[in-house]
């Protein structure tokens, strides 16, 4: 059992971002800067009726912290090209979409993941959400500035073939919104070819 | 014929169980597992014992069939 007083985290997981432009997203951090593209998770829209299926994927950003982007099939701009795409959010931004910009901390246990659920509720502070997700386990609160905060712990360590999948995924998703009309559908089609042409 | 692909990881390995049942054929393809099947492909959730959280993620890739069915009670592929 760790101790449990003190400051506990363990620096960034991930901070999150949702972006319109994945290919310029990827050419931006994998090509240019080189961060290898580490996880990725391709999802039927799931929890709000609104929430369109999306891909959200992952750069190595160092010393195993990650910088995340999700990309929402079929969701129209919600602001102009070039511009903070959070800052300038009316109130008819889904809630999906504000919440995608988040900060997600780094816990080195399900009990350290449990005292700060603790810290927050003693305090009246509400813990939102806890989900046991594919590779990761969270618990998430909003900041009194409205920003969605997660803390997580790994359930299980990112493989090679994770990394492999993440690729995959990347190049099928820009495949087909160089395509137009993405779709879930669409990429999934896309990556099948893409599995069975490296089988060959 | 539906081409059904899923990453051999340990969230999704109920998920592989069941759909393995339920398809014609199955097996390794690098990474992932594939299932091949000339008729419709269903896992149930409840059966399988997925969360919801990893239950919307669990196709990698998919030809040949369409998703006629993805919700809380059951996933059904059908051919395309």
């Amino acid at each position: 059992m760790p101790e449990l007083n003190g400051h506990l985290v363990r620096g960034v997981d991930h901070a999150a971002f949702p972006t319109f432009d994945p290919a310029a997203t990827v050419r931006f951090y994998h090509d240019i800067l080189g961060f290898p593209i580490v996880h990725s998770v391709c999802a039927v829209g799931w929890g709000p009726a609104d929430h369109p299926d999306f891909v959200h994927f992952f750069f190595d950003i160092g010393q195993g912290d990650r910088i995340a982007f999700f990309y929402y099939f079929g969701l129209a701009p919600l602001a102009e090209p070039g511009r903070d795409a959070y800052a300038t959010h009316g109130a008819q931004v889904p809630g999906f979409f504000r919440d995608s910009r988040h900060l997600a901390l780094h816990v080195d246990s399900v009990e350290v993941l449990e005292e700060y659920a603790r810290r927050l509720e003693v305090a009246g502070e509400k813990v939102e959400m806890r989900i046991q997700h594919e590779t990761i386990e969270s618990i998430y609160t909003h900041d009194p500035n409205g920003y969605l905060v997660e803390f997580t712990c790994p359930t299980r360590e990112l493989t090679a073939g994770d990394d492999r999948d993440a690729v995959l995924t990347l190049r099928a998703l820009l495949d087909v919104v160089a395509d137009g009309e993405p779709s879930l559908a669409r990429m999934w089609a896309r990556k099948a070819d893409l599995i069975v042409a490296q089988q060959r | 014929m539906i081409r059904l692909f899923i990453l051999d990881v340990p969230e999704f390995r109920q998920v592989i169980e069941k759909a393995a049942q339920s398809a014609q054929r199955s097996g390794p393809a690098g990474d992932y597992v594939e299932f091949d099947s000339d008729e419709a492909i269903t896992v149930d959730r409840r059966a399988a014992g997925v969360r919801r959280a990893v239950w919307y993620s669990a196709i990698a890739a998919l030809s040949g069939g369409k998703v006629a069915q993805y919700d809380g009670d059951a996933l059904r592929i059908e051919p395309a």
